[in-house]
């Protein structure tokens, strides 16, 4: 299998797991390598994934990995050899483990540690909002929540929002607001389905001040209008930007 | 007994025998509505400069027909009266503008929280503007309306309404239960929430001739 690694994303989802996304295109299709590693606070980390591989190491390699990204290299080259699995594009330039080199900031590095914060801040704060909106949840944990809510929070990312903020709403949904470029996105996403569908989404859009048509359906129907807004405006920002379809 | 402070309630803001309706262009002019907090951390998204969304509507049935009162005459420390549980229904009560005004007697009708904080929207900016929703596969607009809803305890109360088709939506769905509603209810909420601001602005006093009648002889 030859990785291309087009993207790959590093999240620091809480305090006890990271996950490492890799990406290929075997047989024309995306494949996404998805493995978390699990660490306690102190002592020492694991790759989850048995089929994987199962590699121990120190509490201090990690936190050198989380300070600096371009160590993940090393826990990414580490990977690639148990597979036996190829990096042709090599985009992580694997660093020599205890070996200082410059770090090379590609846009894209950019993009993923300012995501990795967002992503983490608006974690944080779906957290603190549960207590207060509990009730009108139901049934609904604060598990399936947050991982409902961070699933759509992800696909949001791969489009690189300026800013973005979550609210929870006594609606039992989420509200995410996000600016791309000169537009204005509110996307409500709803657990509790009125109609027999997978999900339910709503998105209004503003282009300045400047209502936009909205777009009701699935979060795949809001995804695809999303997408089709960019591509639509991409030119007037003077050639692509970086965004790509959600997966 | 200890001497309590008596508190006036402001007579400038209830009904009085000489004013009308007002049906003038209000283009620069703002409404306040109150919250609950006057945290700025806590009224807005830093990221975004955006008023949270609890703060400016919800539940849904309150974006059906959406309380606020006109600045000017009303000042921001009026969103601090508040009418105790016996009188509420009383004070709230929608009123001809010209009625013979009942002042409310403070602890008996009213009380002060001053913790209240407020968020502006300018009327130039929503009235007259349209939202899409859609029913079933169909896309429908509503027209967002600032309409003068005097109230007992408050002449300067204006109501945030949303006309669709013929009929406001507070007549077709008073109680928001509709499947359109709560696709309404997310796009009059953010189209507020998109304008907005708990910036303070000096609210421009109405002309009186806007509000009163003119007298005869004049």
């Amino acid at each position: 299998m030859a990785l291309l690694a087009k993207n790959r994303e590093w999240k620091h989802a809480d305090d006890e797991v990271l996950t490492f996304v890799g990406e290929s295109d075997e047989n024309q299709e995306t494949t996404y390598i998805d493995t978390r590693i699990h660490y306690d606070k102190f002592e020492s980390a694991t790759f989850e994934d048995d089929d994987f591989l199962r590699s121990q190491f120190s509490w201090a390699e990690l936190k050198q990995s989380i300070r600096r990204e371009s160590r993940l290299s090393s826990l990414y080259s580490r990977f690639l050899t148990a597979n036996n699995i190829s990096d042709e594009s090599n985009i992580f330039n694997s660093v020599p483990e205890n070996v200082c080199k410059p770090e090379i900031v590609t846009s894209i590095d950019l993009n993923q540690s300012s995501n990795n914060k967002k992503y983490l801040d608006a974690k944080q704060s779906i957290e603190n909002q549960y207590e207060e909106f509990e009730e009108f949840f139901g049934e609904l944990p604060k598990s399936d929540v947050l991982s409902i809510s961070l699933g759509v929070l992800n696909k949001i990312l791969t489009y690189n929002p300026k800013v973005i903020t979550s609210e929870l709403t006594y609606e039992k949904s989420i509200l995410f607001t996000f600016l791309i470029h000169e537009f204005t996105y509110f996307l409500q996403y709803y657990f509790e389905l009125e109609y027999d569908s997978d999900d339910e989404a709503i998105l209004s859009l503003y282009k300045g001040d400047d209502k936009m048509p909205s777009h009701a359906g699935s979060l795949e129907n809001i995804l695809t209008a999303i997408t089709v807004n960019i591509n639509h405006n991409e030119s007037s920002y003077g050639g692509a930007g970086y965004y790509r379809i959600p997966y | 007994m200890e001497e309590q402070d008596i508190i006036e309630y402001p007579i400038e803001i209830l009904p009085n025998p000489s004013y009308k309706l007002i049906g003038c262009d209000l283009t620069n002019h703002y409404l306040i509505r109150y919250t609950d907090t006057r945290s700025r951390s806590e009224l807005v998204e830093s990221s975004t400069g955006f008023v949270k969304t609890k703060y400016i509507g919800s539940p849904r049935t309150k974006l059906i027909d959406l309380s606020t009162s006109i600045l000017g005459v009303y000042k921001f420390e009026h969103t601090e009266i508040y009418f105790t549980d016996e009188s509420n229904d009383r004070f709230t009560e929608y009123c001809e503008p010209d009625i013979e005004p009942v002042k409310p007697l403070y602890n008996e009708d009213f009380l002060l929280n001053t913790n209240r904080g407020h968020w502006l929207i300018n009327i130039g900016e929503i009235h007259n503007t349209s939202v899409d929703y859609t029913i079933g596969e169909h896309s429908h607009q509503a027209v967002c309306k600032i309409v003068h809803t005097p109230t007992r305890g408050n002449f300067w109360h204006f109501s945030v309404r949303w006309l669709l088709e013929e009929e406001y939506w507070n007549s077709l769905d008073p109680n928001g239960k509709k499947g359109w509603s709560k696709r309404l209810a997310h796009e009059a909420r953010t189209h507020l929430q998109k304008y907005a601001s708990i910036e303070d602005y000096d609210g421009i006093a109405l002309n009186p001739i806007h509000y009163t009648k003119e007298r005869v002889g004049d």
